[in-house]
């Protein structure tokens, strides 16, 4: 990989980061839908752009399926959902956005330390990047067990399987195209299984504040 | 061949049972039937293979060595009584008018849909692939749990469904850095096996394969229902239908560990094995003490067998992390836990048709007004809290006694988890046999066929506690050879 590609690959990688860093902030569904949309655009050119330097044709059929699923159908899937049970702010978070900012800050400490030095051995030449992916990993985790909101967790889910993708693509770890094709399905079908399982919890519950989903008693 | 007889048995059932209507009942349950006889024979011939050969494979796709055999004869047997079971649950699910036929389609499509992703999961040769497997394990499961769609069943599906595509996703990245470890994608191509990892495995990066076993027991245990990841396990094993419950208590468990214990496979040979066997006791001696606990206050029945399951992977997982002898105990633990549990929860499945209820508090007299499920039930009873003649008595004293010299510690706080369990499963198991039956139940068995899977179980339970089958002590005998 050249030079550009790196550069790309870096600012790629902080734009997955600060999405998941905004999104710990943000209160209406319809923005964190769209904030998926953006990572999952970004995931996207960077797998484009890796395909093109390395000419591999296997990466490009990812890529497309990847924009199709994560890009158009699933923020779709979403948004319909949204509009159909009018269901536009999304439940708040436990902690405040002060204390949230700091978790935050020491996710970005704690990737920066020497427990993940490790990790950064596997691909020298993104060693001031992986920290970002490993920072985007735990805060896309931490965002899932602080939000109160079901869409905020499965939209959490879905970052941290963004992350863990670009992780990936950093790493350089490379399969067959049907081995990424398994995985892509995987996460297709989990979005519609997902979205049909949010839809259930709103018509049982009459809302999709998780905080107010206990039934069930030792 | 056999092997892709076993992965397209239960998806052409599956596709099969989409397509039967209305008025053709029955035709679901031929299906059902049909299939797992194939499924239980198919796995009969891959044992044969493996015990000939050492292993049975469809290169480079599919691989069935003694560790998989094992599990594969785990999901047949279970797989087969669940089966069985469920015809009878189900017609009496429709008699009292709790589903209608939509429903008992919508099951039998997912109960395929569930087997054929266990078996594809355990004969995968690629850890991705396997990933995908017990990954689509969850999606086909998650309806299977909320299959009454009540208010509880959708809550433990949503806990169920999040918790375990977190706890996968860890797994994910741990198999990613896992590979990352190793140079392979110029040596092999693309589609890597367990088989080229183990060949290479001189060249893993010890450092990064320790992160990767972290994030893969964590990912994996998720799934296995390890404490603190557990939570999920009690909600969801006690809200699905009976007939799954046993799969998932007695199969699925057995899945994720099987997951892990490929990795460990592999990572032992680079690394000193203190390392995985030390996280190993540290998840098996709190889930064991965990569950002791919550077993002493549970006050339903079916998740007081929940919480038995977390407690018997953990002493499990403890097997593992002693090593020695205790591998062979744990892999023979496996076996006799997933019988025993499909037991205790397809008798616990007669129980509820009969008094409508899971709490403890609402089920006295069983022993009245079900006669041969409380005999039955006490059986398995016997055998889960590790009593004489059942063989979990004998694995239970190996696996403490693996370890009694190396980590007197974890021995004790071990047996102070089963004697608490112990206790506690006295307790409530009194109160649901013996007292008077509550006015409205009338006394009377359940049929044939919510009887005789229970029969058949008791009676392998009884005689492998005996006698250990030859093939089964070679099958373990030479899965103990790989983690050595």
């Amino acid at each position: 990989m050249d030079y550009s590609i790196l550069q790309f690959l870096f600012f790629a990688e902080i734009i997955i980061f600060l999405i998941v860093v905004f999104s710990q902030m943000v209160k209406k569904n319809k923005n964190l839908v769209l904030f998926y949309l953006l990572q999952s655009t970004v995931v996207f050119l960077m797998l484009i752009l890796i395909s093109y330097s390395e000419s591999s044709i296997t990466l490009l059929v990812t890529a497309i399926i990847m924009f199709l699923v994560k890009v158009i159908i699933a923020p779709r899937f979403f948004l319909k959902l949204i509009n159909n049970n009018q269901v536009k702010s999304s439940a708040s978070s436990y902690l405040s956005t002060p204390v949230t900012l700091f978790v935050v800050m020491f996710i970005v400490i704690f990737a920066n330390s020497s427990v993940f030095e490790v990790l950064i051995s596997l691909s020298e030449k993104v060693d001031k990047t992986i920290p970002f992916a490993i920072a985007s990993i735990l805060s896309s985790i931490f965002l899932i067990i602080n939000r109160r909101g079901a869409l905020s967790q499965i939209i959490g889910i879905l970052y941290l399987e963004n992350s863990i993708i670009s992780f990936a693509f950093l790493i350089e770890i490379k399969q067959t195209l049907v081995l990424e094709l398994g995985i892509l399905f995987d996460i297709s079908v989990w979005i519609v299984i997902a979205v049909v399982f949010i839809s259930m919890v709103y018509k049982n519950f009459g809302s999709l504040n998780i905080s107010e989903i206990k039934k069930l008693q030792d | 061949m056999e092997i892709l007889i076993l992965i397209l048995t239960p998806a052409i059932a599956a596709i099969s049972s989409f397509f039967v209507k209305r008025k053709q009942q029955v035709f679901l349950e031929y299906i059902i039937l049909l299939a797992t006889v194939i499924e239980f024979f198919t796995v009969a011939k891959i044992i044969y293979t493996v015990l000939e050969n050492g292993s049975s494979s469809l290169a480079p796709y599919f691989f069935v060595d003694s560790l998989g055999a094992i599990l594969l004869l785990i999901i047949a047997i279970v797989g087969f009584t669940a089966s069985v079971y469920s015809i009878g649950y189900l017609r009496a699910e429709v008699k009292n008018g709790t589903i209608g036929f939509s429903r008992v389609r919508q099951y039998h499509i997912l109960l395929h849909s569930f087997l054929f992703t266990m078996l594809f999961a355990v004969q995968v040769a690629s850890p991705i692939l396997m990933w995908v497997a017990v990954e689509a394990t969850t999606l086909s499961t998650a309806f299977l749990i909320s299959f009454y769609s009540k208010k509880t069943s959708i809550e433990a599906a949503w806990k169920y469904l999040v918790i375990n595509s977190v706890g996968l996703l860890l797994a994910f990245l741990g198999t990613l850095i896992f590979l990352a470890s190793i140079s392979l994608h110029e040596t092999i191509g693309g589609f890597v096996t367990w088989q080229d990892i183990l060949l290479l495995s001189s060249s893993l990066n010890p450092a990064v394969i320790k992160i990767a076993f972290v994030f893969l027991l964590v990912g994996y245990g998720t799934k296995m229902g390890l404490v603190p990841m557990h939570t999920w396990l009690p909600d969801a094993h006690s809200k699905a239908p009976v007939p799954i419950s046993s799969l998932l208590s007695g199969v699925l468990l057995n899945v994720a560990l099987y997951s892990i214990l490929r990795f460990k496979i592999v990572i032992d040979t680079s690394i000193d094995p203190q390392f995985t066997q030390n996280l190993m006791l540290f998840f098996g001696m709190i889930s064991i003490l965990f569950a002791g606990f919550m077993i002493s206050v549970s006050q339903n029945y079916k998740r007081l067998l929940a919480y038995s399951s977390i407690e018997h992977m953990g002493l499990i997982t403890l097997g593992f992390g002693f090593g020695g002898i205790g591998i062979y105990a744990a892999l023979l633990h496996m076996v006799y836990h997933a019988l025993t549990k499909s037991l205790l929860f397809l008798s616990a499945g007669n129980i509820f048709l009969k008094y409508n209820s899971t709490k403890i508090a609402d089920v006295r007299g069983t022993l009245t007004a079900l006669p041969i499920t409380s005999i039955l039930f006490i059986a398995g009873i016997l055998s889960i809290i590790g009593m004489p003649p059942f063989g979990i008595f004998l694995t239970e004293f190996y696996i403490l006694s693996a370890g009694i010299s190396a980590h007197p510690i974890i021995v004790t706080f071990a047996i102070i988890g089963l004697a608490i369990a112990f206790v506690g499963f006295m307790k409530h198991i009194s109160t649901m046999l013996f007292g008077e039956v509550p006015a409205g139940i009338i006394n009377e068995e359940e049929h044939g066929l919510s009887i005789s899977p229970l029969i058949m179980i008791v009676i392998i339970l009884f005689c492998i506690g005996f006698v250990i089958p030859p093939f089964l002590q070679s099958l373990i005998l030479n899965s103990v050879k790989l983690f050595s």
